[in-house]
C-alpha cells in the first residue's frame, strides 16, 4: 500500500484490518464499498498532495510493517475522522519527528474557531528551513488537539504531538 | 559494549508512548543527540525521519550526547570520560502478564546535576503528561 492510487478496495479492507480498525465497517451494515472508496480517496489525496509538497512518497505499508502502533495510529486517524488533507499531512510530518514550533487555537462559541500549527521542516524538505504552516477552521481537525502534550525541561515548555491508536 | 552505571527505574502507565516521550525530552537536553537501537549498530541523527517513524517502536536503546560522544563510546567503551555522554533506556515489554504499568529503566554513568535534573523532569513529565495514577508510579 505504498501508492493509494494503485490499491484496490480489497487492499483498503486489508489495510483497515492491519490497523485494527476494520470494526469501522461494522457500523455500515452490508454496503461497505462506499466507505472503502472514501478511505481510498483520502489515501490518494494524502499521497498526491504529500508528493506535490515534499517530492517524496509516504510509505504507509512500511510504517505498518516496522512500527505497528504508529502505522495503526495514522490509518485510524485517516479512516476514522474527517480530517482535511492538509492536517493529515501534518500528522505524518509529526509522526516523522517534525518539532512543533507554535500552536494556537482560538475558540469562539457559536462562531468560527481557528487552529494554526507551525512545525519545523524535516531534513531534505524542498522548502529548506522555512517552517511549515497548517491552518484549519474545521471542527474535525480540532480533534487533533487532544494529541498534543506539554512537557517541561529546565523550566521551559516543550510541546509535541503524540498520536496514538485508539484501538 | 561494557556499560556499567546506575539504574534508575520507575513504573509508567501502560499505553504511554515512552520511547517517543523520551526522544522528545532529549531534544531539550541534548539537542544534537544520536540514537542507537540496542540490537543495531546503526547510529541515527535525531532529526532522521526513519528514527521517528520506525525506531520509536524500540524498547531498548542508547542515546549519545552527540556524534563525538558516540564515536568515543565506540572506540573506548565505558571509560570514565564517557560515562555521562550516553544514556541507556529499557522498557519492559513483557506482555505475558496483564499489568497496568510497565517498568521503565534508565542507566546513567553518574548522577551529576544535569543528568539528575533531566531525570526529574522526565519523571514529572511522564507522570503529568500521561495522567498516571499516583499508585502506578514508583518514584
Amino acid at each position: 500500500m505504498n501508492s493509494a492510487a494503485t490499491s484496490t478496495l480489497s487492499d483498503i479492507r486489508e489495510l483497515l484490518k492491519q490497523a485494527r480498525c476494520e470494526s469501522y465497517l461494522e457500523d455500515l451494515g452490508g454496503d461497505t464499498d462506499a466507505y472503502l472508496r472514501l478511505v481510498q480517496q483520502k489515501l490518494q489525496s494524502f499521497c498526491t498532495e504529500y508528493e506535490r509538497m515534499f517530492r517524496e512518497t509516504p510509505n504507509i505499508a512500511e510504517l505498518l510493517r516496522r512500527n505497528q502502533e504508529k502505522g495503526a495510529t495514522f490509518i485510524q486517524w485517516l479512516a476514522g475522522e474527517e480530517l482535511s488533507t492538509d492536517l493529515t499531512i501534518m500528522i505524518w510530518r509529526i509522526l516523522s519527528g517534525a518539532e512543533v514550533l507554535s500552536l494556537s487555537y482560538q475558540y469562539h462559541k457559536d462562531h468560527d474557531s481557528v487552529l494554526e500549527i507551525e512545525i519545523e521542516p524535516l531534513p531534505g524538505s524542498p522548502n529548506g528551513a522555512t517552517p511549515e504552516r497548517y491552518r484549519s477552521t474545521s471542527v474535525f481537525d480540532f480533534h487533533l488537539l487532544s494529541e498534543f502534550r506539554m512537557i517541561g525541561f529546565n523550566g521551559k515548555p516543550y510541546l509535541f504531538g503524540s498520536f496514538r491508536p485508539v484501538a | 559494549m561494557k556499560i556499567g552505571g546506575i539504574d534508575i527505574s520507575f513504573r509508567v502507565k501502560q499505553g504511554v508512548p515512552i520511547t517517543e516521550f523520551v526522544l522528545h525530552a532529549l531534544r531539550a537536553f541534548w539537542p544534537d543527540y544520536i540514537f542507537q537501537n540496542a540490537d543495531e549498530a546503526e547510529l541515527r541523527e535525531n532529526d532522521d525521519p526513519t528514527l521517528w517513524l520506525y525506531d520509536t517502536a524500540s524498547t531498548e536503546f542508547f542515546v549519545y550526547r552527540d556524534r563525538e560522544a558516540a564515536e568515543s563510546w565506540k572506540k573506548n567503551g565505558g571509560i570514565p570520560e564517557n560515562q555521562n555522554l550516553m544514556l541507556h533506556f529499557l522498557i519492559d515489554s513483557d506482555s505475558s502478564v496483564p499489568t497496568v504499568a510497565v517498568q521503565f529503566t534508565m542507566v546513567v554513568g553518574e548522577l551529576t546535576g544535569d543528568v539528575e535534573n533531566f531525570i526529574q523532569d522526565l519523571k514529572r513529565s511522564l507522570r503529568r503528561g500521561a495522567t498516571i495514577p499516583s499508585n502506578a508510579v514508583a518514584v
